[in-house]
Order: structure tokens, then sequence, then C-alpha cells
């Protein structure tokens, strides 16, 4: 297969995955206040392997669409040369930093849970509902 | 060629500009989230989010995500060969969808019914 054709097919595979991954993330995490978003609800879902491998995936999905996305952008204004490189500098860098990041905060929970302040998170969540995941009715399956 | 305010043109515009609205908000987004690991300054920053005003630009975005991903199925069907005369049924459709699922999700995002 030719790479521009691997890069656009990708594009759209992100896409897809990016339908069902975003109504799983907005279900989970902006559905259902005050405390879906809570620190210890989120701790006790990341403690689920499940739950960190679509994180992963979500944020690999989610950053190669938006960066291939915002090439396509450049690429029908702007001509070839000098400013054009430097937009894809520019994409490569942020999109390498903002993956970075997300390995770093999806890494950061699993340290803090590994050595958790009291109380444990995957018994009981610091001053939230006590043992239950607030996370809608589909995702139950994962508690 | 001139453009034209067609329901295709629109779609169009609208995914772009929807596009790059998302792309952009990435970055605060995983900003606010850089803090996981200290538990405090999480629920400080999270009390930021908490407020109505913020709830309902949350709301916002959701509209903004649906009109996107809708509108984004809608052109990965065309490309892989659904007949072009379906166009405008596609886009209505994509449309009405994202519109009820808004409707149904203020509850959901602004006062915490599930
Ligand atoms: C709900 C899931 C999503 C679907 C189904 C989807 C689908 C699509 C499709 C099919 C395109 C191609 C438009 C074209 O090539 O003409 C596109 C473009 C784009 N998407 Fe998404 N997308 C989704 C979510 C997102 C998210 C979350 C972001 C931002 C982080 C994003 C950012 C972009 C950008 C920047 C473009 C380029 C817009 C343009 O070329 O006019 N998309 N999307």
């Amino acid at each position: 297969m030719k790479k521009a054709a691997f890069g656009w097919l990708l594009s759209r595979a992100s896409a897809v995955v990016l339908v069902a991954g975003l109504a799983v993330h907005f279900s989970a995490n902006h559905f259902g206040r005050p405390n879906a978003s809570e620190h210890g609800i989120v701790m006790m879902r990341l403690a689920h392997p499940g739950w960190m491998a679509f994180y992963a995936v979500f944020l690999l999905a989610i950053i190669y669409h938006a960066a291939y996305g915002l090439w396509g952008i450049a690429l029908e204004y702007l001509k070839k040369g000098r400013v054009l490189s430097a937009v894809k500098s520019a994409l490569v860098i942020l999109s390498a930093l903002l993956v970075i990041a997300g390995l770093w905060i999806l890494s950061d929970t699993q340290m803090l849970l590994a050595n958790p302040p009291a109380p444990c998170y995957k018994c009981h969540s610091a001053g939230s509902t006590a043992g239950t995941i607030p996370s809608g009715r589909a995702l139950r399956i994962f508690q | 060629m001139r453009y034209r305010l067609t329901t295709g043109f629109f779609a169009f515009i609208l995914n772009r500009l929807s596009g790059v609205i998302l792309a952009v908000f990435l970055i605060p987004h995983f900003f606010s989230l850089y803090f996981i690991g200290d538990a405090a300054r999480y629920e400080a920053i999270r009390g930021f989010y908490d407020t109505p005003v913020m709830r309902f630009s949350e709301l916002a975005l959701l509209g903004i995500v649906l009109a996107h991903g809708l509108n984004g199925i809608r052109l990965i069907l065309l490309e892989a060969g659904a007949p072009t005369r379906l166009q405008k049924v596609f886009f209505w459709t994509a449309l009405s969808a994202g519109a009820l699922i808004l409707l149904i999700s203020i509850p959901h995002m602004m006062w915490g019914a599930r």
C-alpha cells in the first residue's frame, strides 16, 4: 500500500475508534455530576487494566487523527516551502509532546495506585461515594 | 470556483471549524489532567470546571464533538461509496441524531442526573 493511502486509512480508522472512545469517555468522565471525574473515582477506574488500555488507545487515536486533520488543512492552504515544513515540524513536535504528556498522566495514576496515600483507592475512594463507580450502567462491567 | 452556500459546503465548513476547535482544546484538557498524581491539586483544578458556566461550556464542547463526529461518519460513508444522492439525508440524520443526544445529555452534564 502507498504511504499516503495508509495514512489516510489510519485517519479514518482512528475516527471510528474516536466515535466509540468519545462515547465511553463522556459517559464515564463528564456525565453524572458532581463526582464522575473526582480524583478517587478516576483512580478506582484506572486501577483496572481495561481502562488503562482504553485510555492508551484513545490517546493515540485522538492525537493521530487531529494531527492528520490539521496537516491536511495546512496542505490545502500552503504551498510547498519553508512555512509548510515549519508547520509539519510544529505538528510533529506538538503531537509527540501530547502523547508523552498523556502517557505520563497515565503512568502517574499507576504510581499513585502502587503507592497509595491512605485510603486505598481500590477499596474506597477519598471522600466520594464509597466503593461505587458512578460511570453509567454500561460501564459497570469494568468494576 | 465560486463558493456557494449549499448543504455540502456548510457541512464542510462545519467539519473543518469543529475539527480545529477540538484539536486546540486538547492542550488545556491535557494540562488540567497533568496534576493527577497530586490529589489536592487535581481537585482544585476540577473545582474550577465544576461551576455552572464551565459545565455549560462542556456541554457546548459535546455539541461540537457531536457535530464533527456524526458529520465525520457521514463523510466516511460517502467516501466508502454510499450513494451521493443520500448526502442530504445523511446530513439531516446526523444533525437530528446529534441534537437528540445533546438534549438527552443536558441533565447528565448540568445537574448530574443519571
Ligand atoms: C467522533 C469521532 C470523530 C470522527 C468520526 C471524525 C471524523 C473525521 C473525518 C472523516 C475527517 C475528514 C475530513 C476531510 O478529510 O475532509 C475529520 C477531520 C478532522 N478531524 Fe475528526 N473526527 C472525530 C473526532 C475528532 C476529534 C476528537 C478531533 C480533535 C481532537 C478531530 C480533529 C479533526 C481535524 C483537525 C480534522 C481536519 C478538518 C478538515 O480537514 O477540514 N476529530 N474528522
